[in-house]
């Protein structure tokens, strides 16, 4: 029954995200049904709970039926309007809406050994993904973050209806409450607090990070590659132990990829429509990060505001934008960032919330840590955390580099060196050490940017297959 | 080739049937008396029992058949050969407490000090304990064991853990039997990541295809025998991994889903979520309680999580008016014949009832 529960409790945050993300649309729709959804599922949530937090903070309403009933009046009143306007619009002129409504339905391969292999990788996958699910039903609140965080924060605000600060755990109490405020929604929908409900949210994570990854890929480099890409993230061992526990790191994930991959696929436009659309959803994605975990403030927030006016600017230089639509672009990156993060870090600052990861990051000594780095070579590339990804990845790299920096690629490339570097930096020269060496953080860190190192190592595969796949056999050699 | 060519090489030190040899030396104050069941010892300070030995094989493991009433701390040593003769390795171990004989296996080969042909072996026993040492086995694996040791380890899983949601050992490859039973028992793991076999593997293999694919005419096979290679591991990978979900959700499936409510077990908490679950009614009304357990954590966060809005506070605070009292894992702590609650005899509460009792020390218990 909870199940029906949670499927009911999504579909307003659903709409809200299909309106937002047909609002950034404008009249020119440019995403498929299914990246759509896909796209509406990951920030809908997301802006409602903004809203809401700030409805909150300023005292004007209860973390209650009726506060969350109110916002999401509040965000689909203006927003059903416009999307009423665009209708209007696009029936008065017929606009090219359908061409770009390029949805193609998922066909089955006709080659029969390629339709049987992904059965097996579609029976192995749904085998997994069971066990998954299974792990997870046993005892939701299993593991230390859930019950001391995630689940108690989300207790704690069904119960008290306001958003509550721990003198004596503001390490905890600091992260953005997005997460909590979702669960509290769902909970609500229910009528009481529900273990079981309140962890569905992973699972739907996790499938809709293997569904961003195959939209991308299938995007940019067809169906066959968004199947292996698929694939490759629907095996990694870790990746589906976050999608079975009630953290928040496939979330971090999910958002990285609505702010990361939107500038990809600006660069790979064709019109300056296409890439206006793209950079203003990213420019909601951008903004939305900082609002699912600390780190992501400081860590992922950074380089992708960088890497967006890289894009931006690249545009401009090359004619792909002109002044107006860079200008456009630039304030929305502006607006939303402005309208999410000033009234979080000021609450953040009135409320004396410190930064970074559980731990405050003020008065940290930056001194070399023994050990540390063998212990993140140990966690990320010999443990079985994410298979091969890791030497997959330095390889095609080294072997690929063109690709890999010369292309639209290299927005990927630059976020994930980036953030690799960053976490490797903070382990190895912050008190943060110890989370490296008892490994409780540095493969986290790594699962957040999972989704994002996937569709890079798929697409340097692609270009590897076509570079060399199609060089001379010497049985069918030239001459 | 010959059957024994596959088969362990074993050397057995018995102490059964009151016989030791002259060649045992023993330096300490113990008592020590050759029975039928084996040789017993008593120290009166701590003690240590060896002698010089000359294997006609190599050294893998070592086995010692015991019986002992209490869990002894003990260490093995050993001295290598062409060593200073102070030079004495140490290796601490533990004889558990059993009834009946039991063998403790000391994979040695794990460590580095350990020589596969020692000169010199022996116990030490500290003082006050008292254990009977039925008889010392020394294993030499061939080579056919080491094999099937490893394959056998590749398919050996972990349990899920609190700490999986980390990081995953993944598959852990060892060449000793003992270290195979405990993987993931005795941590870190002994032995070596799998993944160091795959990447040296894929290195030796791009090398190879790196030469072979040099000439352009080549190149494709070249890159195609690297593919294959890597999707094989991967897939292997994949599947070694993902049957250890399952074998997670199958443990969880049969040792709780499928059990009577009474009867479950839950991971490594055992059945802790069976006794929160039939306290928690006990609680929701309280707003405080005290709890009480050898295990804090967890086991305070989850109590403070499953029983919001009611919270554990500690005993000092129960001058506040807080009348009710979980004891979980305290076998110390009873109602005395007053109606109050002591622990080790003495009284830390005011008289009251039991409402709800789990087994002995674990239960819930109210003032009047």
């Amino acid at each position: 029954m909870f199940v029906l529960f949670f499927l009911i409790g999504l579909l307003p945050l659903l709409l809200v995200g299909w309106l937002a993300v047909r609002a950034l649309e404008g009249t020119i729709l440019i995403l498929s049904r299914v990246e759509r959804f896909i796209y509406a599922a990951i920030l809908g949530p997301t802006v409602l709970m903004e809203i809401v937090f700030l409805l909150n903070a300023a005292h004007i309403l209860r973390l209650n039926l009726f506060g969350y009933l109110t916002g999401l009046l509040l965000l689909i009143i203006p927003l059903g309007l416009l999307e009423l306007r665009r209708r209007r619009i696009s029936s008065e002129s017929s606009a090219s809406s359908a061409s770009s409504e390029s949805s193609s339905p998922f066909r089955f391969p006709k080659n029969k050994l390629a339709l049987t292999l992904l059965i097996i990788a579609g029976l192995w996958f749904l085998l997994k993904f069971a066990a998954g699910m299974t792990i997870l039903m046993s005892d939701p609140a299993y593991n230390d973050d859930v019950f001391n965080n995630w689940h108690f924060r989300a207790k704690t605000l069904h119960h008290e209806e306001m958003l509550v600060l721990k003198a004596d755990n503001p390490g905890v109490t600091a992260y953005p409450p997005t997460v909590p405020m979702i669960k509290v929604w769902l909970v609500l929908i229910n009528g009481e607090w529900n273990d079981r409900l309140a962890a569905l949210t992973s699972p739907l994570w996790y499938l809709l990070a293997l569904a961003l990854v195959w939209c991308t890929l299938r995007r940019s480099l067809g169906r066959t590659w968004a199947i292996v890409g698929t694939y490759i993230l629907g095996s990694l061992p870790l990746f589906l132990i976050h999608g079975s526990t009630p953290y928040a790191d496939l979330f971090v994930a999910l958002h990285i990829g609505v702010a990361l991959l939107p500038l990809y696929n600006a660069l790979t436009s064709n019109t300056e429509q296409e890439r206006s659309v793209w950079l203003r959803i990213g420019a909601l994605g951008t903004a939305l990060l900082p609002m699912t975990k600390n780190e992501a403030l400081l860590m992922h927030f950074p380089p992708i505001l960088l890497i967006a006016a890289a894009v931006i600017v690249w545009s401009l230089l090359h004619g792909k934008l002109s002044l107006r639509a860079a200008r456009s672009a630039i304030l929305h990156y502006c607006i939303f960032v402005s309208a999410v993060l000033v009234p979080w870090l000021t609450y953040k600052w009135m409320n004396g919330l410190p930064f970074g990861n559980a731990k405050g990051i003020s008065g940290m000594e930056i001194v070399w840590q023994e050990s540390v780095l063998r212990s993140l070579f140990i966690t990320w590339v010999l443990e079985a955390n994410f298979l091969l990804l890791p030497g997959l990845l330095i390889a095609l790299l080294i072997a690929r580099y063109r690709t890999a920096f010369l292309t639209p690629a290299v927005t990927l490339t630059a976020f994930v060196l980036t953030a690799i570097l960053g976490i490797s930096m903070i382990f190895l020269f912050t008190g943060l050490a110890t989370e490296a060496l008892r490994q409780t953080g540095s493969a986290r860190g790594v699962v957040q940017l999972l989704p994002v190192i996937v569709i890079l190592v798929t697409m340097l595969l692609k270009d590897a297959w076509l570079q060399w796949s199609s060089a001379p056999n010497p049985t069918r050699g030239e001459g | 080739m010959p059957v024994a060519a596959h088969a362990a090489s074993r050397t057995t030190w018995s102490f059964l049937g009151s016989q030791i040899g002259s060649e045992w030396r023993i330096n300490g104050k113990a008592k020590t008396t050759a029975e039928i069941g084996g040789l017993r010892i008593a120290p009166e300070e701590d003690t240590k029992i060896f002698r010089e030995t000359q294997f006609s094989h190599a050294v893998d493991s070592v086995e010692i058949t015991y019986l002992s009433l209490q869990e002894t701390p003990s260490m093995l040593l050993w001295h290598r050969p062409a060593t200073p003769p102070e030079e004495i390795v140490q290796l601490p171990f533990v004889f558990t407490r059993t009834m009946v004989a039991s063998t403790v296996k000391l994979d040695v080969r794990w460590y580095k000090e350990w020589t596969s042909h020692p000169d010199t072996v022996g116990l030490v026993l500290p003082k006050g304990s008292d254990i009977q040492i039925l008889q010392i086995s020394f294993v030499g694996l061939s080579p056919l064991e080491k094999t099937a040791a490893l394959l056998r380890s590749y398919w050996t899983f972990d349990k899920f853990s609190p700490y999986s949601v980390n990081f995953l050992w993944g598959p852990i490859l060892t060449m000793s039997p003992i270290a195979r039973e405990s993987l993931y028992v005795e941590l870190p793991p002994h032995g070596t990541y799998a993944n160091v076999l795959w990447y040296l593997l894929l290195f030796g293999i791009a090398i190879g295809c790196i030469a072979w694919g040099w000439k352009e005419l080549s190149r494709r096979n070249a890159f195609l025998c690297m593919a294959v290679c890597i999707g094989a591991l991967w897939l292997l990978s994949d599947l070694r991994m993902g049957l250890e979900a399952v074998s997670y959700a199958r443990t969880d499936l049969t040792e709780y889903w499928t059990q009577p409510a009474s009867e479950r077990k839950f991971r490594e908490r055992g059945d802790f979520p069976v006794f929160l679950s039939a306290i928690q009614p006990l609680l929701t009304d309280r707003g405080r309680y005290i709890f009480l357990t050898q295990f804090e954590y967890p086991l305070l966060g989850l109590m403070r999580y499953h029983t919001y809005p009611s919270i554990p506070v500690a005993p000092e605070k129960a001058t506040e008016g807080i009348d009710t009292w979980v004891i979980y894992e305290r076998p110390e702590i009873s109602v005395d014949a007053e109606g109050r609650l002591t622990a080790e005899g003495k009284p830390i509460s005011l008289p009251g009832t039991v409402l709800f009792e789990f087994r002995s020390g674990a239960f819930v218990f109210r003032t009047h």
